[in-house]
């Protein structure tokens, strides 16, 4: 009587026993699990985002290696606040830089070409770059400002700057910036050249962020013909310099982001007294507040934001 | 039929006694075969009988009738949605309507030789069922719609010249024709020039009503932010001043993200 049910319904094909159908499910599971390390290892998010990293052992880093202060090649190696910037992030992260140079006008090229892993090249963050390569950043707040033979004192005010030869560089955005009407814009492949010629009398001003020509005043200052910085005449906005990477690395933007904030927290101050002392110099007691970003910025400028 | 339906018309009666006579099939054959046995009550049964002979004879003019208040009405309805005159969707809804209504003494008409009328005296319910018909779903629409916020967004005018930059003043003009109580409007800020450094992020709004009950209220934000304000009854202007706060240098494009009024 118990067993007329089960003779009334539809034969099945046997089950296996116990011991191989928890086999089976075993291997499905390990499968799966296999899948998904799988693609995580190929590096591929649920969104999209590309989340390998290439910032593992020797990276290549485009810079500028003719910014005193901030990148200067010197006795065979590269010294100046950003190569102090990638020693700290290298360590957070784990690589170690390779510098090598690139000017200013290649530094997006240089990134979708894969030339450079990253670039850290005074490198200001601006709508358009955004377009081409992701930032992370800013490291460095400056405006920008007219350097000066320090004997000369033609520039007082901004209306000064009219009818006077500026000095800049291509592919930057003090080139883009809008001088008043009559200025005469001269325009090299990098600075040293522009602060060259201004020491020859050639031109009257070299144009470009502050900042970057403190590093120029400390490094001329001994010099036959030294440099000087015209007080509070600026143009254009404030520069916020960031760190270019090739778009959508998403686990290296992260990365470097959260190393970022930690950098400007814990070595950003001692390593701009190091490297830029005239700057400190020209703003005793302000400095920190007039170029260190908060370090709540770099999530609202870094294109990987959280 | 007296008993049972005393207020019932002497015509009713009289479409009764012609429907017995009409279809003698259905009265000589007294009681038509009946599946469960139970005898019908007459008043049914005639109830039965007089549908059945009006239907023969005036549902197609019925539906065609009421199938064309319909659309008239829908039409008016759809017209007046689209921004038609009230005024004049209102005079050409009710011509038309007169015009039916005047059709149907003639359809009623008996020939003249005493033949029964088109129609039978139900087919007047055919005005007020398409009044229904449309008024009922025009009318839920309107108060949904009603409810709505309305999107304002194209109708926001500013009058600042690009670039904008700090301290700068740009005046937002907005006017409706469908006034509500309250606006909540969102700006939005673009770099004027790409190749220039990025400093939308520092830039601040400050908007503050300038016209009407609703003036000198103040709001504080960022762009994207959604600034409400209260506009009182029947504001068919709106005005407002939108304040920008920016770094040094910064030049911005400004404009309008979203407006919406609502109660």
């Amino acid at each position: 009587m118990t067993n007329e049910p089960r003779h009334s319904r539809p034969q099945r094909s046997p089950r296996p026993p116990r011991l191989l159908r928890s086999l089976g499910r075993r291997c499905a599971r390990a499968a799966s699990a296999a899948l998904l390390l799988a693609l995580a290892g190929c590096g591929w998010t649920a969104d999209g985002a590309d989340e390998k990293t290439t910032l593992t052992r020797h990276v290549y880093i485009g810079g500028k290696s003719d910014q005193p202060g901030f990148n200067l090649f010197s006795g065979h190696t590269n010294r100046g606040f950003e190569p102090d910037l990638a020693g700290y992030l290298g360590k957070r992260i784990g690589f170690s830089p390779k510098w090598h140079d690139v000017i200013s006008a290649k530094r997006e090229q240089e990134l979708v070409d894969r030339a450079s892993a990253l670039v850290i090249a005074t490198y200001s963050i601006t709508p358009e770059r955004d377009e081409q390569v992701d930032f992370v950043g800013p490291y460095f707040v400056t405006r920008q400002g007219f350097l000066v033979r320090e004997d000369y004192h033609g520039i007082r005010t901004e209306k000064d700057v009219a009818g006077k030869v500026i000095c800049t560089v291509e592919g930057s955005t003090s080139a883009a910036a809008a001088l008043p009407g009559g200025t005469t814009l001269h325009t090299e492949s990098d600075y040293s050249t522009c602060v060259r010629k201004l020491q020859q009398g050639d031109l009257d001003a070299v144009f470009t962020d502050e900042a970057l020509l403190y590093g120029y005043v400390e490094q001329q200052k001994n010099s036959a013909t030294p440099v000087r910085v015209v007080p509070d005449v600026s143009f254009g906005s404030n520069n916020r310099y960031g760190i270019g990477l090739p778009e959508g690395l998403r686990g290296d933007c992260e990365k470097l982001r959260e190393a970022l904030r930690d950098y400007l927290v814990e070595e950003w101050a001692s390593d701009v007294k190091a490297q830029l002392p005239a700057l400190v110099a020209a703003y005793p007691g302000d400095w920190e507040n007039r170029f260190r970003p908060n370090p709540e910025d770099v999530d609202t400028y870094s294109s990987c934001r959280p | 039929m007296g008993r049972l339906c005393p207020g019932l018309s002497p015509y009713a009666a009289r479409v009764t006694n012609d429907t017995t006579r009409a279809i003698p099939g259905a009265t000589a054959g007294a009681d038509p075969p009946e599946g469960d046995g139970a005898p019908r009550p007459p008043w049914l049964r005639r109830a039965a009988l007089r549908v059945r002979e009006a239907a023969a004879g005036a549902w197609a003019i019925t539906l065609l009738l009421l199938a064309d208040l319909v659309t008239v009405l829908g039409a008016g309805a759809i017209w007046l949605a689209l921004g038609g005159d009230p005024a004049v969707v209102g005079v050409t809804a009710a011509a038309l309507l007169a015009f039916a209504a005047a059709m149907l003494p003639l359809i009623a008409r008996r020939g003249p030789d005493g033949q029964p009328p088109l129609w039978p005296p139900f087919v007047l319910v055919v005005i007020p069922l398409a009044v229904l018909a449309v008024g009922v779903p025009a009318l839920g629409t309107w108060m949904f719609l009603d409810s709505r916020p309305v999107d304002v967004t194209r109708r926001v005018t500013l009058d600042g010249t690009p670039p904008l930059v700090n301290g700068d003043t740009v005046v937002a003009t907005m006017r409706t024709d469908d006034p509500r109580s309250r606006l909540t409007i969102a700006f939005d800020v673009a770099p004027h020039d790409l190749a220039a450094p990025v400093c939308v992020p520092t830039v601040g709004l400050t908007v503050t009503s300038e016209a009407g009950p609703g003036r000198d209220q103040v709001r504080k934000g960022v762009p994207g932010d959604e600034f409400t304000f209260v506009l009182g009854r029947g504001a068919r202007k709106v005005e407002l001043s939108v304040l920008l706060e920016a770094e040094a240098g910064c030049e911005v494009n400004l404009s309008v993200a979203s407006a919406y009024l609502d109660d």
